[in-house]
């Protein structure tokens, strides 16, 4: 039992992304109102980026930016003293891109409530079905 | 008023009559909604099509008054539920499994940072002479990536436009003038137009609240710190965390702090919708066009050594101000992209009337 407490809290960070990532999942999938399903992809997207970011961390490192002083020419500089920067860069544009996905998914929702003025699944579903 | 089945001669009535329910009046609203809900379940306030009302779905209403004839998905909606509980459940329990080979958290050996990112790290400053390595990584060494994430930034802006704007709105609109002294408010229809120089008068929205000197003050004061920082953001971005897309965000929050803050009119005034088009499209311009005059100086796309003849320095510091460039590129994009995305949805394509 303590051992697999031990596993658990080692990766703890997966066990939040993946709990987030089903609540998105779910949201997507059983919601009715369309807006819901948008904040379900949005929490999706914070559960990927958690993920991300929480693969940069390495123990005993400091945020990538390396320590400079302004006019000293170059010097030795260790990896291990520095986080992944790799997983920051590829987050930092996802967050921005979510953000314009998010804004393109609220347009279409503005186009469907004008349609059909709903915004529930099932409605417009039986509005389809009545044409 | 009786709550019966037989409401059907109210389905004549005009969407826009919630509209006079605002306020305290909150039992008639409820009931008003309760007999309108069989003509759509959507009940307008304001007349304009604001303010989503919902809450009918499981035959009860939100006020707690029961209303009928709304059963028959329930079946089908406990079906459903359950099979989107057990994929959840199942993709969670996958991943949950497959944690098991994944490196603990906070390893300095894990695969990820063992793999590319020590060499970004030890030669970033000098290749590149940029301290912080997630810019040089974000303009430089992916610099593809960034471009073309600009890009899918550029067209979520051009396919708000293409979804949403309308030039001419197809039933005339009512325009609200109150006159600042008097308190008095004139309704113009679309068609006829208002002298405007009547200065006594400003145009406001359909849903008007009084002006609130503390929000607007404090606001309006606001916005030039913002766009400071926000210059300070992307400017500073090879020294401290920063770069291109957080200060571009930061620039459009602060137009749309004005838009919010006063009305939408107010901040298009300040950006108009041709120069957000131009801004929008001229970040990206900038973008491709330093990696197109890369190409043109005889180097790779992208490879910002090669502006070394055309800024005169040497070819380290060439990296470091092709990225800088880059960066500006990046900011104006997302500036424009934000204010583009907001005005749009928030006045429903007509940018006459904002939240």
């Amino acid at each position: 039992m303590g051992d697999l407490l031990q596993t658990i809290l080692a990766k703890y960070n997966y066990w939040i992304y993946i709990i987030l990532m089903m609540i998105g999942l779910y949201a997507m999938i059983v919601k009715n109102n369309l807006i819901k399903k948008i904040l379900g992809m949005n929490i999706f997207q914070t559960a990927i980026i958690l993920f991300y970011v929480s693969i940069g961390v390495k123990k005993g490192g400091t945020i990538p930016i390396i320590e400079h002083t302004h006019g000293a020419g170059p010097h030795i500089v260790h990896a291990a003293d520095y986080i992944n920067p790799l997983p920051h860069v590829l987050m930092l544009t996802a967050i921005v891109v979510s953000v314009a996905t998010l804004g393109v998914a609220l347009a279409l929702g503005i186009k469907i409530y004008n349609r059909f003025n709903t915004l529930e699944e099932d409605e417009i579903l039986t509005q389809l079905r009545e044409k | 008023m009786a709550i019966g089945p037989d409401h059907s001669h109210i389905g004549s009535h005009s969407r826009n009559w919630c509209h006079y329910s605002q306020g305290p009046a909150g039992f008639r609203y409820s009931i008003w909604c309760l007999q309108l809900h069989d003509v759509s379940s959507l009940v307008y306030h304001g007349g304009s099509g604001r303010g989503i009302h919902r809450g009918h779905r499981r035959g009860w209403c939100q006020h707690g008054i029961f209303c009928c004839g709304r059963f028959q998905n329930n079946k089908e909606d406990k079906g459903l539920k359950a099979i989107g509980l057990i994929i959840a459940l199942l993709t969670g329990g996958l991943l949950i499994y497959a944690t098991v080979d994944f490196p603990a958290y906070g390893d300095p050996k894990s695969a990820a940072s063992t793999h590319v990112s020590p060499r970004y790290i030890e030669k970033s400053m000098e290749e590149t002479d940029v301290p912080n390595v997630v810019t040089s990584v974000l303009a430089d060494y992916r610099g593809y990536d960034t471009m073309f994430e600009t890009t899918v930034i550029f067209s979520a802006g051009v396919v708000c436009f293409i979804l949403l704007r309308i030039f001419r709105p197809e039933e005339p609109e009512e325009r609200f003038y109150r006159h600042t002294l008097t308190g008095m408010i004139l309704t113009v229809k679309e068609t006829k137009t208002m002298p405007s120089r009547l200065e006594e008068f400003e145009r406001i929205d359909t849903i008007w609240t009084p002006h609130d000197l503390i929000i607007k003050t404090l606001c309006r004061f606001l916005v030039p710190f913002i766009q400071l920082f926000a210059l300070y953001v992307i400017a500073h971005g090879h020294h401290s965390p920063g770069g291109g897309f957080q200060g571009g965000v930061m620039l459009g929050a602060s137009f749309i702090v004005l838009a919010m803050s006063h009305d939408l009119r107010t901040a298009t005034q300040r950006m108009g919708e041709k120069i957000n088009a131009l801004l929008c499209a001229s970040g990206v311009f900038i973008y491709a066009g330093t990696g197109a005059l890369c190409l043109l100086l005889g180097a790779n796309f992208l490879d910002y050594k090669a502006l070394a003849s055309v800024l005169h320095v040497d070819s380290v510091m060439a990296r470091s101000y092709g990225i800088f460039i880059v960066e500006i590129g990046v900011g104006i994009a997302v500036m424009a992209t934000m204010i583009r995305i907001y005005n749009n949805v928030s006045s429903k394509g007509r940018y006459d009337e904002g939240l």
